[in-house]
């Protein structure tokens, strides 16, 4: 089956050091060779910390930033070559939802106006038809009903409604991918989880495929089919999301999932926890073999010297470790080690 | 035991252009010597504006009416302005969620670290910039001397929070108030500057007082819980009782709501509604709107702190006639 979406080799720099006073100077590699690849219906998450690279793929992958090198293939096709008329159609079929809805939403737009935009361009409903068509789409993301909701101004709704609209423009177009760049991250516990439960119908009901990005591992186990670990403009370990929980096969996502809290005292404080230690290295200059080996326990000469490719490794997944396979013996899985102390 | 800390019917108002706001209403809590208290709830629920009202930094719109914060047997709403900053800074450190707000980016770090060790402590000159460097190392700077040089712009997230760590230790306060010291911060960041708090707990024997929303930190560093909604305290336990035996409907949704790493949720579970608008919030219990064990004296009836000091909720289902 070919996926849906394909991503092979994404890299994406971006110009530092220039400004007002300096010209030039070195480029970062904010992507620094990705391969991913989406299938129809499917939920990805991305995860990773600040300044690893997740956002920018997001951004490539809707055409908000250009590569500077590898390819996109949407359906099969690289997006590059698309002529005009089915460059838009992947734009259409490609929809965003941003972090802050508070950022994302025009102020001087109503909801109507802000829903009605998408409809006329990719020209969905005949323009008698607009005003039902956006007060349906607020229904079906919960503002129901919608059609007392589609004169209101963006500051006359809460965050969580803000983000409702966000996705409600998103899915107007009938997209068949969503990719929501840490779309709950803004909002409240509660909050949090009604729009979960929206992106999780949604992808249920319409057969969405979606990218979910996020640094919180919680939303990934319970949303996620499928993980990918980015750590310095690469993906470190990708695969079934309940393999990677159960036997994480990458140092860092061992870490990632070592690090986070436990809502529950008697566990949490039977747990040795060691934290990882240090910063994240700068992307403009990162450290040579394995990104993560300056921080790595189990780091060994290897790694500061040759970059380990991503193997598959046993569970569907694949990991860049050199020592992947010695896994069951290094990983901390959460899952085992709750099960030995409970 | 006596408390370090005790705030009595703190009571706060926000006068805004849309109507008086009962941000905090009354408000009690109380911090022992050296022990880690979590005060939690979700945004808009009075918690950073109690931590504020406590430290006399409540924005100009707020006025304190009602309350007492006995902090060492003194009354800290009583003291003048000049003797209230020898308080904070002092026996009293803060931390907040952004550092960038906190930390002057013109000025380097040696020399704010030292600007607050000379308005507390006698030591000048050589002497003050030892402390300085021994805060810097206190709070796990590798290479402080090289640090202290730096602006604030040069570090990263994680770095300019052990500044503010290390300001808010170098003078060994006996309470550290943390409010959402970890929200803006990677999660291995976040678990090394917990860790840091819990080893600074430790060595200096201060007591935390942690503002968050995040239940996942509470479990992990506090001793003992409050629950915040729409600007009351629901419930006060121990950090064992409030997730094995929430008592308040609130604390429950709450925890329902709360993912899990080591189990897929089958569902995200939510609480119905919206918080209360805090201008004119709902009459009887605050959270009967979305309550789904509300019962008809709950639309009418507002509800007392029922229980024991340290084990109490504020519902009717626990008042003594309901039992």
């Amino acid at each position: 089956m070919t996926p849906l979406l394909q991503v092979e080799g994404l890299e994406v720099g971006y110009e530092t050091g220039g400004g007002v006073f300096r010209r030039g100077g070195a480029g970062v590699r904010a992507v620094a060779g990705v391969d991913l690849a989406l299938n129809a219906g499917e939920v990805l998450a991305l995860v990773g910390e600040s300044g690893c690279g997740k956002t920018t793929v997001a951004r490539a992958l809707v055409g908000l930033l250009r590569p500077s090198a590898g390819r996109i293939r949407f359906a099969g096709r690289d997006v590059e070559a698309l002529g005009r008329d089915d460059r838009l159609a992947w734009r259409r079929a490609v929809q965003m939802v941003f972090q802050d809805p508070f950022d994302s939403l025009n102020p001087r737009k109503t909801a109507l106006a802000t829903l009605a935009q998408p409809l006329r361009i990719h020209r969905i409903v005949p323009r008698a038809e607009l005003r039902r068509e956006a007060a349906r789409l607020l229904d079906r993301v919960g503002l129901s009903p919608g059609a007392a909701y589609l004169n209101r101004y963006p500051h006359q709704f809460s965050g969580g409604q803000r983000q409702r609209i966000c996705i409600a423009r998103a899915i107007a177009v009938r997209p068949q991918v969503i990719v929501a760049d840490e779309p709950v991250s803004a909002l409240d516990v509660s909050i949090r989880a009604q729009i979960l439960t929206l992106f999780q119908e949604l992808s249920r009901d319409l057969g969405l495929a979606t990218i979910f990005i996020t640094h919180d591992l919680t939303v990934v186990r319970s949303l996620s089919d499928r993980v990918a670990v980015m750590y310095l403009g690469r993906i470190v370990e990708e695969g079934p999301t309940d393999a990677v929980f159960a036997l994480p096969r990458h140092p860092y996502t061992a870490a990632l999932l070592a690090a986070s809290p436990i809502p529950d005292p008697v566990l949490a404080r039977r747990l040795l926890r060691r934290p990882l230690g240090g910063d994240v290295p700068s992307p403009a200059d990162p450290p040579g073999g394995c990104a993560f080996h300056p921080r790595c326990a189990h780091a060994a000469a290897i790694c500061g010297t040759q970059r380990p490719v991503p193997q598959p490794q046993p569970g569907g997944g694949m990991s860049a470790c050199h020592f992947a396979a010695d896994a069951p013996q290094w990983a901390r899985p959460h899952d085992r080690i709750l099960e030995e102390v409970s | 035991m006596t408390a370090l800390l005790s705030v009595e019917g703190l009571t706060t108002h926000l006068h805004t252009d849309v109507g008086v706001v009962r941000a905090v209403d009354d408000v009690s809590l109380a911090v022992a010597p050296g022990e880690a208290v979590a005060l939690v709830g979700e945004s808009g629920c009075g918690k950073s504006m109690t931590a504020l009202s406590m430290m006399r930094l409540a924005p100009p719109a707020a006025r304190i009416e009602a309350g007492r914060v006995m902090f060492k047997g003194r009354d800290l709403l009583g003291l003048s302005a000049r003797q209230m900053r020898r308080v904070r800074g002092g026996e009293m450190g803060m931390v907040f969620q952004d550092p960038m707000t906190f930390l002057n980016p013109l000025i380097r770090i040696g020399d704010q670290v030292e600007e607050a060790i000379s308005l507390h402590m006698p030591e000048r000159g050589r002497a003050a910039a030892l402390l300085t460097l021994e805060a810097l190392r206190r709070v796990r700077i590798a290479d402080p001397e090289q640090v202290m040089g730096y602006y604030p712009h040069q570090l990263s997230g994680g770095m300019r929070q052990r500044v503010l760590i290390a300001i808010a230790i170098a003078c060994r306060p006996s309470l550290l108030i943390c409010d959402e010291p970890t929200t803006a911060l990677d999660v291995t960041i976040q678990a090394q500057i917990m860790d840091l708090l819990r080893g600074l707990r430790a060595e200096l024997g201060s007591a935390i007082l942690l503002i968050t929303h995040d239940l996942g930190l509470v479990a992990e560093y506090c001793d003992r819980v409050y629950v915040m909604y729409a600007g009351r305290v629901v419930e006060e336990a121990s950090v064992f009782d409030v997730f094995a035996r929430p008592r308040h409907p609130y604390t429950r949704a709450l925890l329902r709501s709360t993912l899990r790493l080591d189990r897929r949720a089958d569902g995200f579970r939510t609480i119905a509604g919206q918080p209360p608008n805090l201008v004119h919030p709902p009459p009887g219990c605050r959270f009967h709107p979305r309550c789904p064990e509300a019962f008809a004296r709950c639309r009418t009836d507002e509800p007392d702190l029922y229980g024991s000091v340290g084990a109490r909720a504020r519902c009717l289902l626990h008042a003594p006639e309901a039992a």
